[in-house]
């Protein structure tokens, strides 16, 4: 599926959606939309697979603000059904990119405005987004790249440099001609990627282009979604990057410790706490209540073992099972190998090519989405 | 809210021959059928999934395929505790004759205890896309575990924990033999308990005391503290648990010192970064750190 190509939904073919609807083993009907979600999780691994991956990540997300946010084709209005789906996203990204850095930038009145600095804090870049209130003005693509630019080409190398801006405006206000821009970007290696609410706009598809991010256009609010759940993934490293071991602690969690205030909350007086547990930097022993963190006495990334684990599934990902109309399978008696229940009416069954397992159209998507090792080849002596 | 539709508890046994042959697995296997039959009595709508694993496999000891397709309407009536324990007597007595050799068990590495996880959630999922909608199924996963972890299954255990803590399954863990750093951990990420019973005499207790309850409802009761996770990550080069190390850029991959090339992906490094940054990092704080 091209995203370019699609279209509006008034100009998309016409869909037979009850000709998706599947009887589950339950005998009760599952909706599911997800075959487009399988062959699209198909493209996405095509594109990446032996490819090496910048999991140490930089983004900055740039949220128009300006009245053409007000209107009311997302609900309640565009602005407020962004805030909401950029919650998600830093969700998401978090949850897949712990050891990354999310900035968040607004442009109203034709300024960019940094709102949430570059950091791993999760509540502060949330809180700074829900503090968001009028829409006013234009949006200015320039102001807005021109200020992630400034943070994003000092970072460090190792990591990948990316912008994710998300646009309902159709124009923009810009001082300097956007060319010296793009060429600035493409020499820092910073990633554009732009998401448009409205219409396909020439100069964001330039912008993506240039720096090798992707434009796409937004059909309705579940494909907003979708898209910024596809920016959660980490991108393809560019050939700039320098690989680099990068210089982490690893707290030990504290759970019964003296009584002692953390770093994380000492600057705000009402929320300050003398606490026991938390975790402890190696280098200067300073106090936090989560990580991941960056020390705020000696600099050092703070991490835990698990955090560093949420990226192998992109590191190390599950090929694809071979669909396979069910009449193939020589035994009737077969059961799929991940819950061991029998096939019975479903006309297609999923085959693992290492251990040669045949898997249910639900395990199927499970195992890709969520549990990135096939049941069978785990379960099998080594 | 949707209707209540009980619980589901799926119980995973470790089945490990080798360990087992100096332990006793009938213990065990009896607490395991005492807690089973607990749940279904708790709720006539309660459900039960229970696995077997050792080395050589992965076994769904209850429900099989025809209680399935018979069993459905007397499952949870108090008649179906015959069928239950009956059931899973059996199958596990035709895993036990299976695996007569001992020396083809010590052949092989440990205990598949990430493909039992990944088959249990596998379940879950399936029983909950089953659901009417609106109605939610609470799962949660108990670990009887004897045989040490076995490190080569990391990367799976750990992806199958994150998947169970986004599913909201919790992962209980009892622990019969020494402390297994994995269920620590998966018990700690996804809210369930983590114990390790010493006195497997009183197995049966500590299961009926602490594990036939739900999660949410263990905050009201004193269950035992939550035991020290070690976060700590175990460095490439020796195995050993680190709290300052060095983690490649593009694979991930830790040591516990600098080195020019990564061990996993081949990566040529520079500097290490925290000398570029230039920030106030020297090697005399270390001195301040004694721990490790
Ligand atoms: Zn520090
Ligand atoms: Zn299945
Ligand atoms: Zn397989
Ligand atoms: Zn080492
Ligand atoms: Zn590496």
């Amino acid at each position: 599926m091209d995203e370019e190509g699609d279209g509006y939904r008034w100009e998309g073919n016409y869909e037979k959606t009850w000709e998706l609807i599947q009887e589950t083993d339950g005998g009760l009907v599952d909706t599911t939309t997800t075959n487009a979600k399988r062959e699209k999780r198909r493209l996405i691994q095509q594109r990446l697979s032996n490819v090496k991956l910048g999991v140490m990540r930089h983004v900055f997300l740039v949220l128009d603000q300006s009245v053409n946010m007000e209107d009311n084709d997302l609900k309640p209005s565009r602005f407020i059904c962004l805030k909401r789906l950029s919650e998600q996203f830093i969700l998401e990204f978090y949850d897949q990119n712990p050891i990354s850095q999310i900035g968040v930038i607004v442009v109203k009145n034709g300024k960019g405005q940094k709102i949430s600095e570059l950091s791993s804090n999760i509540n502060k870049h949330i809180a700074n987004i829900k503090a968001q209130k009028a829409c006013e003005g234009q949006f200015s693509l320039y102001n807005g790249l021109e200020i992630a630019f400034k943070t994003l080409s000092s970072m460090p190398s190792y990591a990948s440099r990316e912008i994710v801006i998300v646009a309902g405006s159709l124009t923009s206000v810009d001082p300097h001609p956007i060319n010296d821009m793009l060429t600035q970007l493409a020499e820092s290696n910073i990633r554009v990627s732009v998401i448009g609410l409205s219409a396909a706009v020439q100069i964001f598809s330039r912008v993506s282009a240039a720096t090798g991010g992707t434009y796409n256009v937004m059909l309705d609010e579940q494909h907003l979604q979708e898209l910024l759940r596809l920016q959660c993934a980490p991108p393809a490293a560019t050939p700039t990057m320098e690989p680099s071991l990068v210089k982490m602690g690893f707290p030990p969690h504290v759970t019964e410790g003296p009584l002692s205030l953390c770093q994380c909350h000492v600057d705000d007086k009402s929320k300050a706490e003398l606490t026991t547990h938390g975790f402890t930097c190696p280098t200067c022993a300073s106090k936090y209540c989560e990580v991941p963190v960056e020390c705020k006495i000696c600099s050092l990334t703070l991490v835990c073992a698990p955090h560093l684990a949420r990226s192998y599934h992109h590191l190390f990902p599950l090929a694809q099972f071979t669909e396979t109309p069910t009449e193939e399978l020589i035994d009737d008696s077969m059961v799929c190998g991940g819950c061991t229940k029998t096939f019975g009416n479903q006309k297609h069954v999923y085959r693992c090519e290492t251990c040669n397992s045949y898997f249910c159209y639900t395990c199927d998507i499970f195992v890709h989405d969520m549990l990135h090792h096939c049941p069978g080849c785990e379960s099998r002596p080594r | 809210m949707g209707d209540s539709v009980g619980d589901l508890l799926v119980l995973v046994i470790d089945l490990h021959p080798v360990w087992w042959a100096d332990h006793s697995l009938t213990g065990v296997v009896q607490s395991s059928l005492v807690l089973s039959n607990a749940h279904l009595l708790q709720n006539p709508l309660n459900k039960l999934c229970v696995y077997g694993y050792m080395n050589t496999g992965v076994y769904k000891l209850y429900p099989t395929e025809e209680d399935l397709v018979a069993g459905e309407s007397t499952a949870g009536k108090y008649e179906g505790f015959d069928v239950v324990n009956t059931t899973i007597l059996m199958r596990l007595k035709d895993i036990m004759l299976e695996c007569r050799d001992p020396e083809e068990h010590k052949q092989l590495d440990g205990s598949l205890l990430s493909g039992a996880l990944i088959q249990a959630l596998c379940h879950c999922n399936v029983m909950s896309k089953n659901l009417a909608i609106g109605n939610i199924l609470n799962s949660r996963i108990l670990v009887l575990k004897g045989s040490p972890d076995s490190r080569s299954q990391y990367m799976a255990i750990m992806n199958s924990i994150f998947a169970a803590q986004k599913n909201k399954v919790a992962i209980d863990s009892c622990v019969l033999g020494e402390d297994s750093t994995f269920l620590q951990q998966a018990s700690e990420i996804t809210g369930g308990t983590y114990m390790r019973v010493q006195d497997h005499g009183k197995l049966a207790q500590y299961m009926l005391g602490v594990f036939l309850m739900g999660v949410e409802f263990r905050k009201s009761f004193n269950t035992p503290p939550a035991s020290k996770v070690d976060f700590r990550a175990a460095c490439q080069c020796h195995s050993k648990m680190t709290d300052l190390g060095f983690v490649c850029s593009v694979c991930m991959s830790v040591y516990c010192g600098f080195r020019p090339i990564c061990m996993t992906c081949n990566a040529h490094f520079k500097l290490p970064t925290a000398l570029l940054k230039g920030k106030k990092v020297t090697g005399k704080r270390k001195l301040e750190n004694g721990k490790s």
